[in-house]
């Protein structure tokens, strides 16, 4: 199952957000407000503003995937990245894919090495369904979670499922147990890796009208998208 | 004295509901009202844990009424939004779901967003009929479901005539005298 991924980073209004559905019967005569929550933890919706299409080949790419995503009827990888919250060591440039070698500095027989993550985080215990307390492996050196991060991780059929990190509490060592939200949308394994450096997230457009563009002169414009997590089985 | 299993839990300010339904299909269909999925162990019919696919809709779920003298309860849930495909199958095959039990329960999360517990069943109903409504924009679909007093096939009122009686219970003559009583009068009970 292959999913196309949206272009990173020409968005410059850029909102991430867990939405959840609660009610509420209003204050009571006591005082307190009541709160119902409904939904199991939220799902993500991701408003990207002001996103610019400055180029032919940039009007070319927005009106094909416009064609392809058939006004939300299609999924597509959309990235979560957030460059500023994102766990890199410092002073070291993040780069998606590092050039990695072996354990004895080689590389391989044709001279080429690995691509890894730069932050390279991994589960230390088996987590259910519906989790939200994970216990990892923070392997790279300077890479400090707080709290507040996005990550993905790859479900066997949910595909990337993005969570963000609420809570990290040190174990010692490079182990940490992090609390995330949403709960988990599928179950992962020990050494399973999660994704800091450029975190997906399946999702599809909120209405068929989310991309339409408006251009100056036919020359340029900006446009304003909607996107809301999908749920397999997934359109590709 | 036996408590809601939720009761703490209803009492606080804020608290964290799950809406789980089950239509008793020759293959269980399980789901609630949430957003992914969820295991829970109900009752026997699930199991160690059966997964609760998660909708992820808010349906305007009809208030709860306790059936008391016998008054005709209907339930509607509908779903809207869905594709001309499962428009489609539910007008063709309503036959498979008529007579079918669903169920109707409700479950409690904590903070953590774990089940509190196993749900509860509140409410079973059985499935007359599938709804398939639509207009140019939006397509709804949903089941019509009954409770055992709905049934429009409950005889007319009874009278308490010999013959009335007797035909519900052979032989009984609890009402053998009341052909000999006039209309609007009141038989005082003996005073021994």
């Amino acid at each position: 199952m292959t999913l196309l991924q949206w272009p990173y980073n020409r968005d410059r209004m850029w909102t991430p957000r867990l939405v959840g559905k609660s009610i509420s019967g209003g204050r009571t005569l006591s005082g307190p407000m009541i709160i119902g929550r409904f939904d199991g933890g939220g799902i993500w919706m991701v408003d990207a503003g002001e996103v610019q299409v400055s180029t032919p080949d940039q009007q070319r790419a927005w009106r094909a995937l416009e064609g392809y995503l058939d006004g939300g009827a299609n999924d597509i990888l959309v990235p979560m990245r957030e460059y500023v919250t994102a766990p890199f060591p410092p002073l070291i440039p993040p780069v998606y894919a590092l050039n990695c070698r072996n354990s004895d500095s080689s590389a391989c027989s044709d001279g080429s090495t690995w691509a890894c993550s730069l932050v390279y985080v991994t589960m230390l215990a088996t987590a259910v369904l519906r989790a939200t307390s994970l216990t990892v492996n923070v392997a790279t050196t300077g890479a400090q979670l707080r709290g507040g991060e996005i990550f993905s991780v790859v479900h066997p059929t949910h595909n990337h499922k993005a969570y963000r990190i609420t809570t990290v509490t040190a174990n010692g060592g490079n182990s940490y147990t992090v609390g995330i939200r949403p709960p988990l949308r599928d179950s992962l394994n020990v050494g399973q890796e999660l994704y800091f450096d450029f975190p997906l997230c399946v999702m599809h457009l909120a209405a068929d009208n989310a991309m339409d563009l408006t251009t100056t002169r036919r020359f340029f414009g900006q446009g304003a998208l909607k996107w809301v997590e999908s749920f397999p089985p997934y359109n590709t | 004295m036996t408590t809601f299993p939720f009761d703490f839990q209803l009492q606080q300010d804020t608290y964290r509901l799950g809406l789980f339904l089950r239509l008793e299909l020759l293959v269980m269909f399980r789901f609630w009202l949430g957003i992914g999925d969820v295991v829970a162990n109900i009752d026997a019919s699930d199991g160690g844990g059966s997964v609760y696919s998660g909708i992820g809709e808010i349906l305007n779920l009809p208030a709860f009424s306790q059936v008391i003298n016998g008054a005709a309860d209907r339930f509607e849930l509908k779903l809207s939004g869905v594709s001309a495909r499962v428009a489609n199958l539910a007008a063709t095959q309503s036959d498979q779901v008529k007579g079918v039990n669903l169920r109707l329960g409700v479950g409690m999360f904590d903070t953590t967003w774990a089940l509190i517990g196993n749900p509860v069943w509140l409410k079973q109903l059985i499935v007359d009929f599938v709804i398939v409504e639509g207009d140019q924009k939006t397509r709804t679909v949903g089941l019509s479901a009954r409770t055992l007093f709905t049934g429009r096939r409950r005889p007319q009122a009874s009278f308490f005539t010999n013959e009335d009686q007797t035909r519900i219970s052979p032989g009984d003559r609890f009402c053998e005298n009341t052909g000999r009583y006039t209309t609007g009068s009141v038989k005082t009970w003996p005073v021994f």
